[in-house]
């Protein structure tokens, strides 16, 4: 359980200068001895221990966010330029994270189409357009998952532009024989092209954006944060 | 250097993405809004049906389906006035169509049917009341059974495919 709760630990205080980091970390190691050292001297079984530990993280859910809140106020006002980063950073994962999820739905969507029709028997399963959405569906979809890991995040950028525009054009393409509305569309709108087009461009655009921004330096070490210390940070710890 | 070329990147990337997106949306609302209007305004019917099914003939209702007894052939003079070029080329090339698919069904026991194959529409009550099973084979016969995008042959889309391939637009896809 304590494995669980440091993990919990270093999400909410990721970001953080490690000094903060450390100091956390330490209040909780304390806490749950504390508590665990209570426990024996009372015979309380392990299950029972674990239980009340894991509660307790529960319904500290709300105070842990809202102490991490407080503590990148301080240090953006500190550092105004890393509360930039922090914050087009965040952005950037919003974008890229919206951009792929709508591209794996796009996926889904079309072949849920396409598979009504071949259940229909209006068209025959496995073409080669199919297929094609069927893969880079899939590759989208592993390229969502890239984007988890901070590690990783550059890579599922960079990786999430072939099957997005791929998607794009073979979607649609795929759509044309089994939507009457795609197909109109096609035919009547001047402008698809052209906007498929601009939609192709920006959205590699936007890709490659992120990932440039995600690509990590050649020395990873933490640059210099500004030190909050307990005379800063008056809250309890909440375990 | 990096991460301000990122950020550029991010944000033309982002903002052409949203402003395409809108963009789309309205077109696409436009053009659907412009469709539906022609086909609720022409008396002579929808032009923008899928591959096969054209605009029915003149002097028929709707309602009214369109066998080979009772067609009629078009001639120039149901084209409006002023109708532009390529409406009158849309148009013919659709009657065309309309013809060779009728021919083609004839041939294959079937009755052609006006806007059978448009979807969510109840636009005949000829069409309405065919017996599941009967517009299975009616679809098949009519449809073919085709593939998708690159795999769409017309040799595969049964009367469709005829009636496309004989008015040179089975690559129109």
């Amino acid at each position: 359980m304590s494995a669980l709760v440091y993990r919990w630990a270093a999400w909410y205080s990721r970001d953080l200068p490690e000094t903060v980091t450390k100091e956390r970390r330490d209040e909780l190691a304390s806490d749950i001895h504390e508590h665990t050292a209570w426990a024996r001297s009372e015979g309380m079984p392990d299950g029972r221990l674990s239980r009340d530990i894991a509660s307790r993280t529960v319904r500290g859910i709300f105070s842990d966010l809202g102490w991490r809140r407080m503590q990148l106020r301080r240090n953006d006002a500190l550092d105004p330029a890393a509360g930039r980063r922090r914050r087009v950073n965040s952005a950037a994962l919003f974008l890229v994270a919206a951009v792929a999820l709508l591209i794996v739905g796009w996926g889904v969507a079309v072949l849920s189409r396409v598979g009504q029709r071949v259940l229909e028997g209006a068209i025959s399963p496995w073409s080669d357009t199919a297929n094609g959405v069927i893969a880079f569906t899939v590759l989208a979809t592993l390229g969502l998952a890239l984007l988890v890991r901070r590690r990783t995040r550059f890579i599922g950028a960079l990786w999430l532009i072939v099957p997005a525009i791929a998607l794009l054009h073979l979607g649609t393409y795929a759509l044309i024989s089994t939507s009457v509305t795609i197909m109109m569309l096609t035919f009547n709108l001047p402008s698809w092209d052209l906007l498929l087009l601009a939609l192709d461009v920006s959205v590699a655009l936007l890709l490659v954006g992120a990932a440039l921004w995600w690509w990590p330096t050649r020395s990873q070490a933490p640059h210099p944060a500004p030190v909050v210390t307990d005379a800063f940070a008056p809250n309890g710890v909440h375990a | 250097m990096k991460r301000t070329l990122a950020l550029v990147l991010m944000s033309i990337g982002g903002l052409g993405a949203a402003v395409t997106g809108i963009s789309f949306a309205v077109a696409a609302g436009t053009s659907l809004q412009a469709i539906a209007l022609a086909n609720s305004e022409s008396e002579e019917g929808s032009l923008l049906g899928p591959a096969g099914v054209v605009s029915p003939e003149p002097g028929l209702s709707d309602d009214e389906a369109i066998t080979v007894e009772n067609w009629v052939a078009p001639t120039e003079a149901d084209i409006p006035a002023d109708a532009t070029e390529d409406w009158r080329t849309q148009y013919l090339i659709g009657l065309k169509q309309g013809e060779v698919a009728r021919e083609c069904m004839a041939d294959k026991g079937f009755e052609y049917i006006y806007g059978a194959g448009l979807i969510d529409v109840d636009v005949n009550s000829a069409w309405r009341d065919l017996p599941e099973k009967e517009k299975a084979a009616w679809g098949i016969a009519m449809g073919g059974n085709p593939g998708v995008g690159a795999d769409w042959h017309w040799e595969d889309a049964g009367c469709t495919g005829v009636a496309l391939k004989a008015t040179n637009q089975e690559n129109a896809n």
